[in-house]
């Protein structure tokens, strides 16, 4: 379970701004000297290799480190995750040479929450059992569905159909020996059940990303890596009012920041300049760099509107970083 | 450094492209095609201390791709190619060479195209018919270069539309079974002489007036 779980007890949730305000990474895997701030939704874009899913994992809480996870592999480097959290509270991990490391600093705890689907675990049949928090990889995703309340259970279906309107309802089906696993209704003949294995990974992946604001208790972060796979472009800007409406507390019992890692253009065109971070390797040194919009710039504004305020399109032109370079 | 980027309808003019090099980052000379090396050489007679500072960039793309043909000829994508969002990744200078293909409004449409984009400047280039109708301006160099008797009674502005491009195939069929499109005709460029060029091809002339131009209003 890729959860962690620090809050005390007593805590009470709350998101004037982000609960996690920024990072400073040292001598983590590729991010050798990065300071990264966030906002209540944030999206990470860069080629591959540059460092996105080590600032999830990082944004997430490093419990941790092995060799390989020091920059360049040298056994010798320290490394440093300090994470700056709401009312400039601190969580510091550190790994010195040869050790796996510890979190020395930890003055407020955060409930954070990483998703990495893997689409396999996602459609697997599970032995039945209480589970109130989906699994990093998706694992358990049945037994979270059907460890919903009822009341909850048709809510979440209704959002989905009409998300994903081929079908009518979701459900649950045993299948002997104590395993069950999801079933979905065909929209047109409620005689016709599908299971996982039939319908589409964009099927499996937008139940499993509407199921988390349905998890107890809810966490305060979750980081998603890549939530446009196979999902049809139409569904993207779907997906991302409703991780905005998670980060305002519009679902969910209470606000949860969200931080999201993509190479979707897709998924860009329905953020805000201000909530992207882009992110590169250094030509010579290898070491990832990350950068924000400048908004405040007349080349920015005569660009934004060239392309008629489409970030994906303005990111692809190749103008504002986080795209591969040789 | 003074770098320029520049945009042409494709690889006979701005040479085999640079695969993965991101949008404003540094072309190797490798990547280098014929209108660069006519830029380059424009540089150097009238701007000698900017030629040898001079390096040249990927342009922006449009959707993840480099622009080609037609592409570079409307309104909306020139203005999402030329007007860079970061001046920290932009160049000092942009170029826009395209052809005429008997279109004699070309020019002035693609100035009002870019008309109030911020800099950097773009000197706009709208070779008569086509690019390779500059590469066919000088007949002795291509002589020289192709070792054929080449016919020296061609005004290059006044072929048809494409007949430019069929003569320039034809005359470096040798050239290109020895490289590619682009390298025979970035030899041809840097082979050219630059005065024939320009009393022959009055596009040329007019693109190195714009090129002055601009030059003269960067700093």
């Amino acid at each position: 379970m890729a959860v962690e779980s620090l809050a005390g007890a007593g805590y009470t949730p709350r998101m004037d701004g982000p609960i996690l305000k920024s990072i400073q990474f040292e001598n983590y895997r590729c991010l050798r000297d990065v300071r990264i701030e966030f906002e209540p939704l944030t999206v990470l874009v860069g080629g591959n290799a540059t460092g996105k899913s080590s600032v999830l994992r990082g944004a997430c809480g490093i419990q941790r480190v092995a060799n390989a996870d020091r920059w360049m592999q040298q056994p010798t480097a320290t490394v440093t995750v300090r994470r700056v959290l709401v009312g400039n509270s601190q969580n510091v991990f550190v790994a010195t040479a040869g050790l796996p490391g510890q979190t020395q600093v930890a003055d407020r705890g955060v409930r954070t929450q990483l998703i990495e689907l893997d689409l396999a675990q996602l459609r697997a049949a599970n032995t039945l059992a209480n589970s109130t928090r989906l699994a990093s990889n998706g694992a358990n995703f049945a037994n979270t569905f059907v460890s919903l309340p009822r009341r909850q259970q048709i809510e979440l279906a209704e959002r989905f159909c009409a998300i994903v309107p081929m079908y009518r309802d979701v459900d649950m089906l045993t299948i002997g020996s104590g395993y069950h696993t999801l079933r979905f209704q065909d929209r047109w003949n409620e005689s016709v059940w599908y299971t996982p294995d039939q319908v589409s990974d964009g099927t499996m992946l937008v139940l499993a990303y509407l199921l988390l604001m349905y998890q107890q208790p809810q966490v305060e972060l979750v980081a998603i890596e890549e939530p446009e796979r196979g999902l049809h472009p139409f569904l993207l800007g779907e997906l991302v009012q409703f991780f905005r409406a998670m980060t305002r507390g519009e679902v969910g019992p209470h606000p949860v920041q969200v931080v999201l890692a993509t190479h979707s253009a897709g998924i860009l065109d329905h953020i805000e300049p201000r909530e992207v971070r882009l992110l590169s390797r250094d030509r010579q040194s290898g070491e990832v760099r990350v950068e924000t919009i400048d908004e405040s710039t007349q080349n920015w504004r005569a660009a934004y509107a060239a392309h008629e305020h489409s970030l994906g399109g303005i990111w692809l032109s190749g103008g504002i970083g986080g795209v591969p370079s040789r | 450094m003074f770098t320029v980027a520049v945009y042409c309808e494709g690889p006979a003019e701005s040479g085999r492209g640079a695969l993965g090099v991101a949008p404003g980052e540094l072309l190797s000379d490798a990547d280098l095609g014929a209108a660069h090396v006519l830029i380059r050489r424009a540089l150097e007679s009238f701007e000698p201390s900017r030629a040898r500072d001079l390096e040249f960039v990927q342009p922006l793309f449009l959707r993840g791709a480099p622009a080609r043909g037609g592409q570079l000829l409307s309104r909306a994508n020139l203005r999402k190619l030329l007007a860079w969002p970061d001046s920290k990744r932009a160049p000092r200078l942009c170029a826009l060479i395209v052809d005429e293909d008997g279109q004699r409004q070309r020019l002035k449409d693609l100035r009002s195209y870019v008309e109030g984009i911020p800099p950097p400047l773009t000197a706009i280039a709208v070779a008569v018919r086509e690019f390779e109708s500059w590469l066919l301006a000088d007949h002795q160099a291509l002589a020289s270069l192709t070792s054929q008797r080449i016919d020296s009674g061609w005004d290059v502005e006044t072929l048809e539309p494409r007949r430019a491009k069929e003569h320039l195939r034809a005359l470096t069929e040798q050239l290109r079974a020895d490289s590619t499109v682009a390298a025979a005709h970035r030899l041809i460029a840097e082979q050219l002489r630059p005065e024939q060029l320009r009393s022959v091809c009055p596009s040329f002339q007019r693109f190195l007036d714009e090129l002055r131009a601009c030059l003269e209003r960067t700093p």
